[in-house]
């Protein structure tokens, strides 16, 4: 292979990685929800949520702040949404739509240059509230793990990344050893497969669910501040571009396990990598859209693959989707 | 419990009810379907709060606000469906969200306390076992290993046998007199006057929602029992079969039928079955042995992988519920409030749903809504729907009188020639499982040929001319009313011995 | 606490809840834009200066129309249980069609100028139509979730547009601007002396009652509403499941298209990126809005123009950026779905003295 293929390769899977982090987190923490047998079509929106707030407050306070206050919001918007689906027992898909709608219009909204110079001067009157007119700020820095990070094609991408890939990883790895070997695991499953039994055996079908949906949102907001301190720095209207329900169908093809996620996820930023390398070969330089396509057409395509892999029987938790109440 | 009452919308479930329960006996308590025996065991076990009223433990008076509260008070309950994880093992299912299980949790130690629990009862089960997998028996024996697991001393068992062969039957019996030897009390919800009377210590009746009587077992009689749960006297199973006739002509004709179940596992294997005019012919068999497949196949909801199914000279395998309908074949579907009506249309679009397109009640694809509404009218009066108008919600209709609006339906709209009823008077009372089994005999006795599921082996033995006993998608025989008695279908129904007969 | 589900509900009681969610809807977005530093009075007293004037009520009729006709579509996939989230992408298909054929007749392939506005009309139902039966036909033969897959076709058919816009179809004499060649005066409804606002509300009111009189009167329309309610009973009934369903919805795809030609040939006049601002999404709020009842949906549809219009109002007076709007929205939404608990539940507060003695 000449050099020139080499150092390709190497941007390919380092932008793989990097893109398919989006989607790891997002549908890690979907994972967990869903489990517990809601499913959260709000990730988009939560997302964008997120991302929002983590520009204004990196340019405020940091970016550890800023993680921290994406994972806030997206635990409120989390919060709605368990509210509205657990104890109101309203249908989960129309709620999340509903919550997917508020959440993009909400960050447009907090994202134009007026507005969102206002909330930076109302966040943290030092700063300079022009920076916010700018949509830029500044990204995360990459860490770069000692010698292994000089290693041929795989240093860049495996070991040389920003502090939220690791955590990627790191969450996919916790969160599976928790749903899989951990008691609480064993009764948040059985609240996604028959809430009726593990409501007799006692577990709390409300807190299970509550929680399972805010852990999920949270990491959604997570996701969002990654798009945009780790990923994209830079602001536009349209930031998430659906990246949120390609998490939601990726959670089917990873089984609902997070382990799997891992693989679904960095395969999908591989094909999101790829769509920025082939127009710069000459392929249609001047009109990408063709390329950008293939997320979303990828995406059909696997939901028609896992229908016919597993026959018509999907694993899912037998219970999503339904909301449960203790008298019907 | 002193002065329960609980009430939902529109029925008084439980009418200032007192029960007790004594250490070490097995207490039934019995009644028909919807008298509200479920319904107080269930505020006993913390699932609904009652009205007004007063439950003691042991003398502490307690306030149930959720099972966990029962649980901790030792009370456990096995209701009617199973409550189990299909996809999770024995183990996992049985030690979930117990207190002493670790943060991760060590399966090898908890699964030999399980094997020890088990055998302490003669059970053999593999806690690795996949709890989807395992036979209904087995799935009550998970199902009461929970409860025992938790300590409770006070087991409440809904209606156990409703799924059991009665070899199985026999067994819970046994198991639950071993507990009550261990200090246990155990309360059996039942509807079978012969079952509680041959393994309680005690009997209370409940009708309607109130108690009518409350009695030492040896000091009762079964009349006295039968005239408290309905108020006249039940017959011993009187056989209304017909008696031998002449020429019998086959309506429906079934060869080689074998049909593929949910699962990708074969349901119906091989099946082969003849009706003929003017008789009942019963399947009977514990439910889940392909016999809501194999009627899915006869009636068109289900494609059959081989086989010919033969409605009246015609081959009909595969066709569609539409066209079975024309040609004469009338459905009652299992579950009518489910799967019969549609609950949130009113009744007289429900009367439509399988003429709709038939004149006179659509005309070039435009309905008519007064044939319609005439027609429903029709139904209402003739078969004593209880319903304030034909516009009124069909789901606002009890489970016995939606029964009688899809008999009404199919019978006022067509002329069968063969009606197929698959477990047609289930979880209806007295009053309509009356009308439902008198309105079968008429048509049996206009030479209607029936083809009947039921798990009531009472109302197999009284309604059918022919038996024909279904055991893992097979036919395990065929036999006449008269060669059959409780145990002849018993041991046919638990992978007994096949009688072969005059098919 | 506890949920007690209501036996009847009245129509009355109904409208009365759904009335009093949407207000509550549009006061909690007048707070969050005053806490986000514009006045919420000033936003709303802009909203009814959109029904004030001859020229402004023309203007919110011309964008209520296309999120009408997508809706009353919707209302058709709706009531068979089909969640259609692809309006917007059947939309585009529409524009798309419609734009093919007007260049086509330009380039003087075509069936002449006279039958060009039932061309175009043909073409742009044609594509929303067969865009639409993609997903149907992913959902009868694999099962394939619909809310995904429209989703994702939306998405396809604007980058589709998009492509068309920059490449191919790039106007030679548009000044460099990314826009396709206008559409002639040909291929607009149109009405001698009416104005194109009425002739608009003719289209659509026709539209309208049909799609009530279909519901309420045919047996598609009640086939279509039993598949809806459960799939079991509408096969134990003998409805043609798959041939239904895709009739509903290819109809449903047919009048988004529609919607498209009279977004690029009436509202704008030629097809240029970001040609809808999400009049798909805009109507499946809508058709949920108004229950799936034609004459309702029809009503809301047009509460949805007056937001749009009184948000174009809006940017260019006190600079509210759009997506305040898509705020409101999503709020009204929101408002519809609770309106639907309350509607169905009771709440019981069980009295402590008179309940279960401790």
């Amino acid at each position: 292979m000449t050099f020139e293929a080499f150092s390709i390769a190497e941007a390919i899977l380092a932008s793989a990685i990097s893109a398919g982090t989006i989607y790891l987190i997002a549908s890690v923490g979907e994972c967990f929800t869903e489990r517990a047998g809601v499913i959260n079509l709000g990730l988009e929106g939560i997302m964008a949520m997120g991302a929002i707030t983590s520009f204004l407050v990196t340019l405020a306070y940091g970016h550890l702040v800023a993680i921290l206050s994406a994972a806030l919001i997206g635990g409120l918007l989390g919060l709605l949404h368990a509210f509205l689906t657990v104890s109101l027992r309203l249908n989960q898909i129309a709620v999340g739509l509903a919550i997917t709608w508020l959440g993009l219009g909400l960050s447009g909204f907090m994202g134009a240059p007026e507005v969102a110079r206002d909330l930076l001067r109302a966040l943290n009157p030092n700063v300079p509230s022009h920076l916010a007119e700018l949509k830029q700020a500044p990204r995360l820095p990459d860490l770069r793990l000692g010698p292994l990070a000089e290693t041929p094609i795989i240093g860049r991408a495996f070991f040389s990344q920003n502090v939220l890939v690791y955590a990627g990883v790191a969450l996919a790895i916790l969160l599976w050893f928790v749903l899989f070997k951990t008691k609480w695991g064993l009764s948040l499953r059985s609240v996604g497969e028959n809430p009726a039994l593990a409501d007799s055996a006692g577990v709390n079908i409300y807190l299970v669910r509550y929680l399972a949906v805010m852990v999920g949102s949270a990491l959604a907001g997570v996701a969002g501040a990654y798009l945009y301190i780790g990923y994209q720095p830079f602001w536009v209207e349209d930031l998430t571009r659906s990246r949120g329900f390609i998490a939601l169908s990726l959670v089917i093809l990873a089984s609902w396990s997070p382990l799997r996620a891992i693989a679904a996820a960095y395969l999908f930023g591989g094909v999101e990598a790829l769509q920025f390398r082939i127009p710069l070969r000459g392929f249609g330089a001047e009109t990408p859209q063709l390329v950008m396509m293939l997320p979303y057409v990828i995406t059909i395509l696997t939901l028609i693959a896992i229908s016919l892999a597993s026959r018509g029987r999907i694993p899912a938790p037998a219970a999503l989707g339904k909301p449960y109440s203790r008298e019907e | 419990m002193r002065g329960i009452v609980k009430r939902f919308p529109g029925v008084l479930a439980n009418d200032n009810v007192d029960f007790t329960i004594y250490e070490g006996e097995v207490h039934a308590l019995l009644g028909e379907n919807g008298a509200g025996k479920t319904t107080l065991m269930n505020i006993l076990y913390g699932i609904y709060t009652p009205d007004s009223g007063t439950i003691r433990v042991r003398g502490v008076p307690v306030k149930l606000r959720s099972p966990r509260d029962a649980i901790k008070l030792g009370i456990g309950m096995v209701h009617q469906d199973f409550r189990l994880i299909e996809a999770h093992t024995v183990v996992e299912n049985v030690f979930l969200n117990h207190r002493e299980l670790g943060f991760v949790p060590n399966w090898r130690s908890l699964e030999s306390r399980l094997e020890e629990l088990a055998s302490n009862y003669g059970w053999k089960l593999n806690p690795r076992a996949r709890v989807g997998g395992l036979s209904p028996g087995e799935k009550q024996q998970v199902e009461l290993l929970k409860l025992l697991v938790r300590g409770a001393d006070i087991l409440l068992l809904d209606e156990p046998t409703s799924v059991l062969t009665p070899i199985e039957t026999r067994m819970l019996f046994k198991t639950m007199r071993r507990m009550v030897e261990d200090g246990k009390s155990v309360v059996l919800i039942t509807h079978k006057l012969s079952e509680a009377l041959s393994v309680s210590d005690r009997i209370t009746v409940m009708r309607r929602g109130r108690v009518v009587l409350t009695r030492p077992t040896s000091e009762v009689t079964i009349e006295e029992l039968s005239i408290a749960m309905v108020g006249t006297q039940i017959e011993g199973v009187v056989s209304r079969a017909r008696g031998e006739q002449g020429e019998k002509e086959p309506i429906l004709k079934i060869s080689n039928l074998s049909v593929m179940g949910d699962s990708g596992v074969l349901a119906v294997r091989d099946v082969n079955l003849t009706v003929y005019r003017g008789e009942i012919l019963c399947i009977a068999g514990v439910s889940g042995n392909g016999q809501v497949e194999l009627v899915e196949a006869i009636t068109g909801l289900r494609k059959p992988l081989r086989g010919k199914i033969i409605l009246n000279g015609l081959d009909i395998a595969g066709a569609s519920p539409r066209r079975l309908f024309e040609l004469g074949l009338s459905y009652i579907p299992p579950e009518g409030k489910k799967w019969g009506i549609v609950p949130e249309l009113s009744i007289y679009e429900n009367v439509a749903l399988r003429v709709i397109r038939r004149q006179p009640y659509s005309r070039l694809g435009m309905i008519k809504w007064e044939s319609i509404i005439k027609t429903a009218q029709r139904v209402v009066t003739e078969f004593r729907v209880d319903a304030s108008s034909v516009k009124a919600r069909a789901g606002s209709l009890s489970g016995g009188n939606v029964q009688r609006l899809i008999l009404g339906r199919e019978l006022t709209t067509s002329n069968p020639l063969l009606l197929v009823a698959a477990y047609p008077t289930k979880g209806l009372d007295i009053a309509a499982t009356e009308q439902v089994k008198r309105i079968l005999l008429g048509l049996r006795d206009e030479k209607v040929g029936i083809l009947m599921v039921s798990e009531d082996l009472d109302e197999v033995l009284e309604l059918s001319d022919r038996i024909a006993v279904m055991y893992g998608g097979r036919i395990v025989g065929v036999i006449k009313r008269s060669e059959a008695s409780a145990e002849v279908l018993g041991s046919m129904m638990s992978r007994g011995v096949p009688v072969s007969a005059a098919a | 606490m506890s949920f007690e589900r209501r036996a009847e509900i009245g129509t009355r009681f109904s409208i009365s809840v759904t009335l009093g969610m949407l207000i509550l809807a549009f006061l909690v977005s007048g707070l969050i834009f005053q806490l986000l530093g514009f006045s919420a009075p000033q936003i709303y007293r802009s909203f009814f200066t959109t029904l004030t004037s001859a020229i402004m009520l023309e203007e919110v009729f011309r964008r209520s129309t296309p999120i009408i006709l997508a809706a009353i579509g919707l209302c058709y996939s709706y009531r068979m249980g089909f969640w259609n989230i692809g309006a917007e992408g059947q939309l585009y298909l529409g524009m798309i069609a419609a734009t093919g054929v007007v260049i086509l007749q330009k380039a003087g392939i075509g069936l002449g100028e006279e039958l060009l506005l039932p061309a175009v009309a043909a073409a742009s139902m044609l594509a929303g139509g067969v865009w639409s039966l993609i997903p149907a036909l992913l959902r009868i033969k694999f099962g394939a979730n619909e809310i995904i897959t429209t989703l994702m076709l939306n998405y396809t058919a604007i980058l589709l547009a998009d492509y068309l816009i920059h490449g191919p179809w790039k106007d030679p004499a548009g000044y460099g601007f990314a826009q396709t060649v206008a559409f002639p005066a040909s291929s607009k409804f149109m009405i001698p002396g009416v104005s194109e606002a009425i002739t608009y509300l003719m289209i659509v009111g026709v539209i309208t009652a049909l799609t009530y009189l279909v519901f309420r009167f045919t047996v598609f329309g009640f086939e279509s509403r039993v598949l809806g309610l459960n799939i079991f009973a509408s096969r134990y009934a003998g409805v043609p499941t798959a041939s239904t369903l895709l009739r509903g919805v290819f109809i449903s795809g047919a009048l988004a298209g529609l919607a498209g030609l009279i977004v690029v040939s009436g509202l704008i006049g030629r097809m240029r990126p970001g040609a809808s601002p999400g009049y798909g999404y805009h109507a499946i709020i809508a058709s949920m809005l108004g229950g799936l009842y034609p004459p309702a949906v029809f009503m809301s549809s047009i509460l949805f123009g007056m937001l749009l219009t009184g948000g174009d109002l809006l940017q260019a007076g006190i600079q509210m950026p759009k997506s305040g709007v898509e705020i409101i929205m999503a709020l009204i939404f929101l408002a519809t779905i609770v309106a639907e608990f309350v509607k169905r539940y009771r709440i019981r507060v069980l009295r402590l003295g008179r309940g279960v003695v401790a």
